[in-house]
């Protein structure tokens, strides 16, 4: 009942984006793909959601992700990208209900069950005093709750979510990882996400990929995959670490120094934790 | 609480009820008016009496009865089919493409027709003009695809940019043959302008087509909602978007091709009537798909009512009151917008 | 542009006139297609030897006062006389390059598409513009202009008198109806006609038809397109129809239509097929389309 990837490489443009990457997520854990920009974390998750070519092997619940169809994958993971188009005219009720889309056959229609979905959804993300109104009309924390609860009605066991918490403010980004956090807990979803932060990284996942360059640098808990010498190395950017009963509770960007006689800022020296 | 009864997606019959309370109408207007003046209680008798079973004196003579029922009632069932095709196929097209701005005419289906008909008309084929159109408009969507998909990704826009593409060269090409047959310019024109009306044959001829192309589109409208959301999150929503795509190009191409075929170019009305459908009703395709067929053939039958009646006894060519109507409803948009 | 027209036909008058008298050594045959050339000594210089024409209209009149010898090129639209030089050459399209190819002393056209007339003018070529004719005057007046230029001023003359002759023996030879008949002059399918103040409806204006499409052009535009039903309802004695080759209509075709089996033109047989040429032009074979509607008029109807 797990998802696992063993070896998985993606090619594109005569470029190899993935190189062997593998990894394994227990059911109903939080696996966190890190890493800096250009690393290959948008294209692990293409490549879940089958929207690029790879090689290797990836299975979900044992099922084989590079053979079952278009709406059998989508029955089995559900997707929240980066930048979701919100058709500006649609109602809240109308959006949270595309996500039935793959339980409801090419010329069917909704059925009771379909509807119950959505409304249980909704309810979830406490949607229900919105349900007429239009997309566009949504402030962005309501929006946000909008594209989850879609995403939740595809009652899939994974979910994906691309870079949660670009351009939220601190306040937003908590509110939705936090969402995203009791709603896999309620539903014993197995979530994948990329994150660039690294402290809500650290707070949420129960497991991390670190990715560099399109190969695996580390894998694990966030503890042994969070080190300040790696991070340093692979980011080029000096950290300490904040530690919270063994766990690693943030992850602290050290302020550079600069002086008038060198030529790059330095780091002070300050030993690792 | 929320029930079924909220969700907006619906079809209203208010809606619905309206739209054939003004296609009915337009219908009886397009009927009863025309440069003939026809006395109006006399043609309701006569079509009262045209019903099986029913059986109503009236007074007209043997020639009023053949542009009763030769002329007008042909000219109105084939300007609600051809207006019902050119409205719900620009709706369809602006489902598929997310762009409320395209319309039956974008891959080229109006050049390819009138190179088809063209080249009917040059080479003194003019039995073959709506046979011509119909290839060539076809024909030029099939270009549009292969050149889309050889050169391009399967995305919407390397479609319209094939469009283009395609639609210039045959617009060219058209032109080329039109100045090698100089003498047939105006006959081409005049064509290209749009004109209803031979008779029952071209109803007979187009109704099939028509049929079928809405059908297809009509099975497809809630996948047209789905789409609204861009096309990876369809695909991750396990909708086979390009092959949805290509079936409801096929059947918008396969109406308007036949509309064409029998009455030339007539613009503006795949994009004014679904416009106006969502305004009134909501911009979920379940509601403008049915609405378009309904206002869309409304329309066509008033326009071509006021094209065969403003000027009277001259006749203005269809495409020309569409147009009129077509600059004011952009500048209404814009308008809205600003 | 037509001031220079007028000057230029006033040069070339002036050239002619002085050698009015050693121009005419042939003898000049109405309508005659196989004119054998002039004896080279009697030509003056001063005659265009190498005169291309791009009015098929010109070409027929060109033809008809004998100056076809004097013809190097014909457009491809001129088709009457069958033995006219046709070549590529547009009327429409034109290309100055091709056309000066040919090295003409006169090029004759009908109407000045893309300034050809300026553009040939500054290669230094004279151009004739005889633009379609409004009255039968404009036509006799083309084909004196024509004569002038050509040198072949009693060709011109004479054809001009026959033209006159035959077509008064026409229109006397008429009787007047006790009624005013109307007719419905067909240009092509979608139903465009032209109106009485127009030149083709000056012809039919000498036998006293009425033309039904008057009444839908108040314009006085003259060639309006006229609605289905007002065709059929006024019902007119005449249809007469000149798009029978480019358009392949005919009376069986007119008949087919729907609502117009009915008319008293289709059942009484006054539907006439005119030939397209004939009904579209205004050189000399405006004769033949006079007739033609002579004798369409011997079936009119009765009382």
């Amino acid at each position: 009942m797990t998802l696992a990837g063993d070896r998985l490489s993606v090619t594109l443009d005569g470029r190899e984006i993935l190189n062997a990457v593998s990894f394994e997520t227990a059911p109903g854990e939080w696996l966190g793909i890190i890493g800096p920009n250009g690393a290959g974390k948008t294209t692990l998750l293409r490549a879940l959601l089958g929207q690029v070519v790879s090689t290797g092997k990836l299975t979900f619940q044992a099922r084989d992700l590079h053979t079952i169809g278009r709406r059998e994958r989508a029955k089995l993971m559900a997707s929240v990208p980066q930048r979701p188009l919100l058709p500006p005219a649609m109602t809240v009720a109308d959006y949270v209900l595309l996500g039935r889309t793959p339980h409801i056959s090419y010329l069917g229609k909704e059925t009771y069950a379909d509807l119950s979905a959505t409304r249980e959804a909704m309810v979830a993300l406490e949607l229900t005093d919105h349900l007429q109104r239009p997309l566009s009309s949504l402030s962005g924390g309501e929006q946000q709750r909008a594209i989850l609860a879609r995403a939740i009605s595809q009652d899939a066991p994974l979910l994906l979510l691309d870079e949660p918490t670009t351009a939220l403010d601190i306040g937003h980004q908590q509110s939705v990882l936090g969402l995203v956090d009791m709603l896999r807990r309620e539903r014993d979803l197995t979530v994948v996400s990329s994150l660039h932060d690294l402290t809500l990284a650290a707070q949420y996942c129960d497991r991390l990929l670190l990715l560099d360059r399109g190969a695996v640098a580390a894998s694990g808990l966030p503890t042994d995959v969070l080190q300040a010498e790696s991070i340093a190395r692979i980011y080029g950017a000096e950290v300490r670490l904040l530690t919270e009963d063994g766990k690693v509770a943030g992850v602290v960007p050290q302020r550079l120094v600069t002086s008038p006689a060198m030529e790059t800022p330095t780091p002070p020296s300050v030993s690792a934790p | 609480m929320i029930t079924t009864g909220s969700w907006s997606r619906a079809l209203r019959p208010r809606s619905l009820g309206l739209g054939v309370l003004v296609l009915a109408a337009a219908a009886l207007a397009g009927v009863a008016l025309g440069p003939a003046r026809l006395p109006i209680p006399e043609v309701m008798a006569a079509l009262f009496d045209s019903l099986p079973g029913v059986d109503t004196h009236h007074s007209l003579t043997a020639r009023q009865l053949d542009i009763l029922f030769e002329l007008r009632l042909p000219r109105v069932a084939l300007g609600a089919c051809v207006g019902a095709t050119l409205a719900v196929c620009g709706a369809a097209y602006q489902g598929v493409f997310r762009n409320p701005l395209v319309d039956p005419y974008l891959l080229g289906v109006a050049a390819g027709a009138g190179l088809g008909a063209t080249i009917a008309f040059a080479t003194a084929a003019v039995a073959a003009v709506p046979v011509a159109a119909f290839v060539g408009a076809s024909a030029a969507v099939v270009l549009t695809y292969a050149i889309g998909n050889r050169f391009g990704d399967r995305a919407p826009t390397s479609l319209v940019l094939a469009g283009v593409a395609v639609a210039s060269f045959l617009t060219a090409a058209q032109t080329y043959v039109q100045q090698r047959n100089s003498g047939d310019l105006r006959v081409v024109y005049s064509w290209i302008l749009g004109r209803l009306g031979a008779g029952w044959d071209d109803v007979r001829l187009v109704l099939p087509y028509v049929v079928v192309s809405a059908i297809v589109i009509l099975l497809h409208r809630r996948l047209l909602d789905v789409l609204a959301v861009g096309d990876p999150e369809a695909q991750s929503l396990g909708v086979p978007v390009a092959r949805v795509r290509l079936l409801v190009v096929m059947a918008a191409t396969l109406g308007t091709a036949a509309a064409v075929a029998v009455s030339g170019l007539i613009g503006f009305v795949g994009i004014i009537v679904p416009h106006t459908v969502r305004l009134l009703a909501g911009p979920s395709y379940r509601s403008t798909l049915p609405l378009s067929i309904l206002f869309g053939a409304a329309f066509m039958v008033a326009t071509d009512l006021a094209a065969r009646t403003l000027i009277a006894p001259a006749e203005l060519p269809i495409g020309v009151v569409t147009a009129f109507f077509g600059a004011p409803f952009f500048l209404a948009l814009l308008r809205r917008r600003g | 542009m037509k001031k220079l027209c007028i000057g230029l036909l006033v040069l070339l008058a002036a050239a002619c006139t002085g050698d009015a008298t050693t121009t005419t050594v042939v003898a000049p045959t109405v309508q005659s297609a196989t004119t054998s050339p002039p004896p080279t000594t009697a030509v003056m210089a001063d005659t265009p030897q190498a005169i291309v024409s791009l009015s098929p209209t010109a070409t027929e009149m060109l033809a008809a006062i004998g100056a076809l010898p004097q013809v190097v090129a014909v457009d491809d639209q001129s088709d009457y006389p069958t033995n006219v030089p046709v070549t590529d050459l547009s009327g429409f399209t034109p290309n100055i390059e091709a056309i000066a190819s040919y090295d003409p002393d006169l090029v004759v056209v009908s109407n000045d598409i893309d300034g050809m007339v300026g553009a040939l003018e500054s290669l230094d070529i004279p151009v004739l513009l005889l633009p379609a004719a409004v009255t039968f005057d404009d036509v006799y007046a083309q084909i004196s202009q024509l004569g002038e230029a050509t040198g072949r001023f009693d060709e011109a003359e004479a054809l001009t008198a026959e033209m006159r002759e035959a077509i008064d023996e026409l229109t006397a030879g008429v009787e007047p109806p006790v009624e005013p008949l109307t007719y419905y002059h067909e240009l092509d399918p979608g139903l465009f006609s032209v109106t009485s103040s127009t030149f083709i409806g000056s012809i039919y204006s000498l036998f006293g038809l009425q033309n039904i499409a008057d009444a839908a052009d108040p314009d006085g535009f003259g060639y309006p397109q006229l609605a289905e039903e007002y065709v059929i309802s006024t019902d007119p004695d005449f249809i007469f129809l000149a798009d029978t080759e480019f358009a392949g209509q005919s009376a069986e075709s007119v008949a087919a239509r729907p609502g117009w089996g009915e008319m008293s033109a289709v059942t009484g047989g006054r539907v006439v097929e005119l030939d397209d040429d004939v009904a579209s032009r205004w050189g000399p074979r405006v004769v033949d389309f006079v007739q033609a509607v002579a004798e369409a008029l011997a079936l009119q109807p009765v009382g």
